[in-house]
């Protein structure tokens, strides 16, 4: 019964070139089941295509079927999911606003308008990712790729002297395993000077981390300005961008990493003529982050929060933070 | 507002803008359908599984039903690309399942639209007519997800279009727009619906959230053999 169903399926549902797929069709091979009992010989000689072509569509024809995509049932994903820590940013309101922190699996994206401090949460996230497991961090890697040059070493020298006091307060940790020099060892700076450097740094993402699979946090500061610098085709735009995302989507959720994204903000008006500050980007890479946080500030009154507009599993909501030196 | 809910054979869309409630209502389906109605449902993927958020909607659906059950009855799939939706599609287990949810359907097609425009029209047209006789050949009922296109300048009168074009707007039995009204609430407006004369009927409803620590408390409680 299961075979009949996977021999009327059509063949142009195969990730197929278009070429042959027309010169299959116009041979008039339309399913599988006219195509999976032939030898790559007898295929080619009769729709007139190479047998490397021809030994190519039988065996993307002949893989059984879902055994390539692993389905897992909701309870398994609980259990994986229970044993998963977030990254904490070091402030108290904006873990209790994630529900913990950065979660690990799933793309974040920090919006903001210029100056209000996203590199620095970044830097921040880079730090508390390398905490040791006793304090609460995940002793991971970082990956920080840098399109506006905004990497500030002596700041992330700041952050670490205060965060290893932190620890060592709390905790009582010695102080030989964890310290400046290994930080910065452990943070691995990628700078990309427009488009196609940081299309092809998020491309290749996947091998580095191969070879480095204790990185637990890969931050982009920021997405959004070779985007909006560059680019003067819409259509391409929107389609590397979108490229760039279902690539960074994927590589949270296979390797189970927390993936952070920095973002501008963008006018935008309405009926009235009023403007707004909205993320920028646009509507459709707005789907793409399964959490979205915007980051503002008031310079009069030195007050800042953090506003939660978009997440799968937790209510919108406001949390007030500082920034200390 | 639909008349008791969605029968089976039909091919439901829900769009909205980012952060407007279309994935809770998703899940919210989902975790319906597997615990009170205890059929499976697949729920093809593209961003994340949220397996928490279906716990405590289940929580909230019904406090004492066996929940680890209905959660084993849910089965997650990642989706990347178009082909992998395909070769879902036609794969011999599909027959099986009552609900297919498919989250979100435009973000398959986003990469691909705009390139060679009659290539992405064909290949919506092959899914269209896959999740059609999903649907209706075995009597299950497929939810998509979609986007809302940059349609007509915003604040006019005239109501939002959904993302994959004026081709898939005739495809779906029903279309739901979902919207974000203030801080709870949100509000489902039913765009079409074939089955039925009067457009438009709207409702609004709120999103039950727990705190994180007191699900994960519970959850230890109640299932520490986990």
């Amino acid at each position: 019964m299961s075979t009949s169903i996977t021999n009327s399926r059509p063949i142009c549902t195969y990730p197929i070139p278009v070429s042959i797929q027309s010169k299959l069709s116009k041979a008039g091979f339309l399913t599988t089941g006219s195509v999976v009992n032939l030898r790559p010989s007898e295929l080619s000689s009769s729709a007139e295509i190479s047998l490397e072509d021809a030994a190519d569509v039988l065996d993307l024809v002949r893989k059984p079927n879902g055994l390539f995509l692993e389905t897992k049932t909701a309870l398994e994903i609980l259990r994986e999911e229970q044993g998963n820590c977030p990254i904490v940013t070091m402030s108290q309101n904006i873990d209790n606003l994630l529900n913990g922190g950065v979660p690990l699996s799933k793309v974040t994206e920090i919006s903001g308008i210029a100056g209000v401090g996203k590199t620095q949460l970044c830097l921040q996230l880079c730090v508390t990712v390398q905490m040791p497991e006793e304090c609460g961090g995940l002793k991971g890697h970082a990956v920080f790729i840098d399109t506006e040059g905004s990497f500030n070493a002596s700041r992330l020298q700041d952050m670490s002297q205060a965060c290893i006091k932190h620890c060592r307060n709390s905790m009582n940790l010695a102080a030989e395993n964890w310290n400046f020099a290994s930080i910065t060892e452990n943070i691995f700076v990628f700078r990309c000077k427009e488009v196609t450097e940081l299309l092809s740094c998020v491309m290749i993402l996947k091998e580095f981390l191969k070879t480095h699979d204790q990185v637990k946090l890969i931050v982009i500061d920021s997405l959004a300005f070779h985007f909006r610098h560059d680019m003067e085709n819409a259509a391409l735009r929107s389609r590397v961008l979108h490229k760039i995302a279902a690539e960074l989507v994927r590589i949270a959720v296979e390797l189970k990493l927390a993936v952070v994204v920095t973002n501008q903000m963008t006018t935008k008006f309405d009926s009235k003529g009023q403007g707004h500050l909205t993320p920028a980007l646009g509507t459709s890479w707005g789907h793409a982050p399964t959490f979205r946080i915007i980051l503002d500030w008031d310079p009069s009154r030195n007050f800042r929060w953090a506003t939660l507009i978009k997440s799968s599993s937790l209510p919108p909501g406001s949390a007030p933070y500082q920034v200390r030196p | 507002m639909l008349d008791g809910g969605i029968p089976s054979g039909r091919l439901v869309e829900v769009f909205g803008e980012p952060g407007s409630g279309k994935t809770q209502l998703a899940l919210q389906l989902t975790a319906n359908t597997a615990l009170k109605q205890q059929q499976t449902v697949c729920y093809l993927t593209t961003s994340d599984a949220n397996a928490e958020r279906i716990l405590e909607i289940m929580h909230c659906l019904q406090e004492d039903a066996d929940h680890l059950n209905g959660l084993e009855r849910i089965h997650f799939c990642y989706v990347n690309d178009v082909y992998q939706l395909m070769e879902m599609l036609w794969a011999p287990g599909m027959r099986e399942y009552k609900l297919v949810v498919i989250d979100s359907l435009a973000t398959l097609f986003l990469p691909i639209r705009g390139d060679s425009f009659n290539d992405a029209i064909s290949l919506l047209n092959k899914v269209a007519s896959d999740l059609k006789r999903l649907a209706v050949v075995h009597q299950c009922v497929v939810l998509t997800v979609n986007h809302v296109s940059r349609g007509p300048a915003e604040g006019t009168a005239s109501t939002p279009t959904p993302f994959l074009g004026r081709y898939w707007c005739s495809v779906p039995n029903l279309t739901l727009h979902s919207k974000h009204l203030s801080k709870d609430e949100f509000q489902l407006t039913v765009v079409k619906n074939i089955y039925s004369p009067d457009p438009g009927p709207k409702c609004s409803f709120r999103y039950f959230f727990r705190s994180r620590v007191d699900v994960k408390n519970e959850f230890k409680s109640i299932y520490p053999h986990i």
